[in-house]
């Protein structure tokens, strides 16, 4: 089993990288859930205030989650399954699709996944 | 818009403000700890290239420190600049005007008044027992005072309830002054908060406006995708510096120093190189950089002058021996030469003022200490913010606003005069500590004592700049903040007053010096801890006020400072920083260094 162009790859090594990915992208998930929230409580006290930072506070909360500590967190988890494939079999970048993940991957040792299930066909 | 009322203010808990900002920086923090794993035990560990060596290793390697980058990025432009500082920021600026809220609040509550009206019109009046108190000839004993009548004793005391018959107007008219005062008080306290409030808003809405792209992820186009990503980052700084010199970020000056000091000394100074237009008016940028920017900016503008100037002297010269049709507007034409030569020849005076024999930043010889160039333009009236001394490292920080009349021409004469005699006279009271000393014309002055400076628009126009000049001589400053003084002179001390009252103003003195008034009648609602004033007694401007009471006025609250006159036959509104008014300039001298005068 070898990744694409591989001159030199540990397997094991590899998944030790992929479970710090995921780890990461779920820790940083977890902690930035926690702070949202507990944003999102005082933002609404501050616009029962009528203060306008109440709403602006959780609209810039909110999109801090979905879109940049989101985007990290997708990244990670992407860069983690792209391993887990590479691990397997290979794969060049430019190929991968979700679908090889959920085809290719150990899923006994990376289990729940949102991407074990995915297709092969690109989600247009 | 913030639509908080008095009691929501009165009520707020700020402290919760201030432990937002705190969990967002704290939170800042641990997530760096988890791009570092990234890069200490995926990259470099793992994943190194003794475990994984291919092309393909490289890519993964790369996209994954792009990917933490990316995040410890957004970390501090976000979730510590703008999120962070503005809680942080905010719960400072609301917890400040909470306190004189509620001290307010207890004398309105003392007195018998009551607030009443729209939030953002708020008014203070008499109550009804009060009222009440006053038509039954039994004013309390604080009104009684005030007018200087005794109080009746009890019901048979009929002299001293014919006395407050007798008084009863001026009875009314001492309780409405001081009503009137607090209305003032509150209405900037109120004002200072919705800005706040306002200007927090802003800056957390902001930052959802054209963020930075993520890094591709893995899969189709990847390649095609990661070229343009990597462009863009090459871009990134400068796209950034562009947004925040344009307001487009609604950034504070503490926020765009923060973001400045995060930069690489490359891109710093490559900004400045490339971009002296976006670093040399942003406040929050440090002095020595601006500085080196507005001299280019000078330069290239004086060049652009000349330009200008000789294309329509040729368009000039051109037409005349062929213009037989008149097409050519000659008296515009002239019309703009002349403008075109006096803006050139106003900035040449101020190049020369700030600049040295070599070409090197001027020293001003009565004190050492180098002129740095903060802002110019000629719009207007022109522009023109001109330091002697850093004031990013001095400990006494002066800011001379001028008023009527005063231009870019004058920059580099009698203004500039002005502010080099306050220079020198905080040198000679306190040679130990440096005093930089400013001068501010940050704004478009008016034109003419009637009608411009009798309208407040030019203070209005001015309010803004102001207030965030005075939090970017703040942000740029050391840890020990400076003693920071705001002097203004006829209307200028209108604009300290407006921009004091209705933005804030970081500053810790305010030196009001021949004021027309200063938009509000108590030295309260300026929100500043220490506020002087001083007219003297053969200026004009004393023989009546126009933007609100005259500061001078023992009732307004501000510590007055003796100015002798100059001769009669000279215009005492401008001698203030004569000679003949030593004992004056003493006195500010002691206030600006904080050593007694």
């Amino acid at each position: 089993m070898s990744g694409a162009d591989v001159f030199a790859m540990e397997p094991d090594e590899v998944h030790r990288s992929v479970e710090i990915l995921f780890d990461v992208e779920a820790e940083v998930n977890r902690q930035t859930t926690e702070l949202v929230q507990a944003t999102t409580e005082t933002a609404q006290t501050l616009a029962d205030s009528d203060m306008a930072i109440g709403a602006a506070l959780a609209e810039a909360a909110e999109w801090w989650n979905a879109d940049r500590a989101g985007g990290f967190t997708s990244l990670c988890g992407n860069t983690g399954e792209y391993l887990a494939v590479c691990a397997e079999d290979a794969v060049e970048v430019d190929d991968y699709t979700a679908g090889d993940f959920a085809s290719l991957a150990d899923h006994d040792r990376y289990p729940g996944r949102a991407n074990e299930n995915a297709s092969a066909r690109p989600d247009w | 818009m913030s639509d908080m009322s008095w009691k929501d203010l009165r009520d707020l808990e700020c402290a919760n403000l201030r432990w937002v900002g705190e969990s967002w920086k704290t939170y800042a923090t641990a997530m760096v700890e988890q791009t570092e794993r990234l890069r200490t035990d995926v990259v470099d560990g793992h994943l190194s290239i003794d475990n994984y060596e291919s092309d393909t290793a490289d890519t993964v390697r790369e996209q994954i420190g792009l990917i933490g980058d990316r995040f410890e990025d957004d970390l501090s432009d976000y979730a510590t600049i703008r999120v962070s500082t503005t809680m942080l920021e905010t719960a400072d600026a609301l917890e400040a005007e909470q306190l004189e809220l509620r001290e307010l609040v207890g004398l309105i509550e003392d007195h018998d008044f009551e607030i009443e009206g729209d939030l953002h019109e708020y008014e203070v009046n008499p109550s009804a027992a009060l009222h009440r108190a006053i038509w039954d000839l039994k004013p309390p004993e604080w009104l009684c005072d005030r007018v200087g009548i005794d109080r009746a004793s009890a019901w048979y005391d009929l002299a001293s309830q014919a006395d407050a018959l007798v008084h009863i107007k001026p009875v009314y008219d001492s309780a409405k002054e001081l009503c009137g005062q607090y209305q003032d008080w509150l209405r900037a306290i109120m004002s200072r908060a919705h800005d706040a409030d306002d200007d927090a808003a802003a800056a957390l809405s902001a930052m959802k406006e054209n963020p930075p792209e993520l890094p591709p992820q893995f899969g189709a186009t990847y390649d095609d995708l990661i070229d343009d990503y990597k462009t863009a980052l090459t871009e990134e700084v400068a796209a950034e510096m562009e947004a925040i010199a344009n307001g487009d970020t609604d950034m504070s000056p503490e926020q765009v120093n923060q973001w400045w000091e995060d930069l690489s000394d490359a891109e710093r100074e490559a900004l400045i190189a490339a971009h002296p237009e976006w670093v040399g008016p942003t406040d929050g940028i440090p002095t020595t950089a601006r500085d080196t920017a507005n001299r280019v900016l000078l330069d290239n503008e004086i060049d652009s002058l000349d330009d200008q100037i000789a294309s329509i002297e040729a368009q000039l010269a051109g037409a005349r021996g062929y213009d037989e049709g008149g097409s050519v507007d000659y008296d515009a034409l002239q019309a703009e030469l002349a403008a075109l030569r006096q803006d050139r020849d106003d900035l040449a005076s101020l190049q020369d003022q700030i600049t040295d024999d070599e070409g090197n930043p001027a020293t001003y010889d009565k004190t050492g200490q180098s002129y740095y160039l903060l802002g110019f333009g000629t719009e207007g009236s022109g522009q023109a913010i001109v330091s002697i001394g850093n004031p990013d490292t001095a400990a006494n920080v002066n800011a001379y606003v001028p008023g009527t009349k005063a231009d870019l021409g004058d920059a580099s004469g009698g203004l500039m005069g002005r502010t080099e005699t306050m220079a020198r006279d905080a040198y000679k009271l306190d040679p130990g500590n440096e005093t930089a000393t400013i001068l501010w014309l940050g704004y478009d002055a008016p034109d003419s004592v009637a009608p411009e400076a009798m309208q407040e628009e030019w203070a209005e126009g001015a309010a803004e700049d102001l207030e965030s000049f005075t939090q970017g001589i703040r942000a740029t400053g050391g840890e020990e903040p400076s003693n920071m003084t705001l002097t203004g002179h006829s209307y200028g001390t209108t604009v300290i007053g407006l921009a004091a009252s209705s933005e804030g103003v970081d500053a810790d003195n305010l030196i009001l010096v021949a004021s027309p008034g200063v938009t509000v009648d108590t030295a309260d609602a300026l929100g500043v801890e220490s506020v002087y004033a001083t007219t003297n007694d053969l200026d004009p401007i004393g023989w009546g006020s126009v933007h609100g009471a005259d500061p001078t006025r023992e009732a307004f609250g501000a510590t007055e400072i003796e100015s002798a006159p100059g001769g009669v036959s000279e215009n005492n509104h401008s001698t203030y920083w004569n000679e003949s008014n030593q004992t004056g300039r003493d006195a500010m001298a002691g206030v600006i260094t904080g050593v007694a005068g």
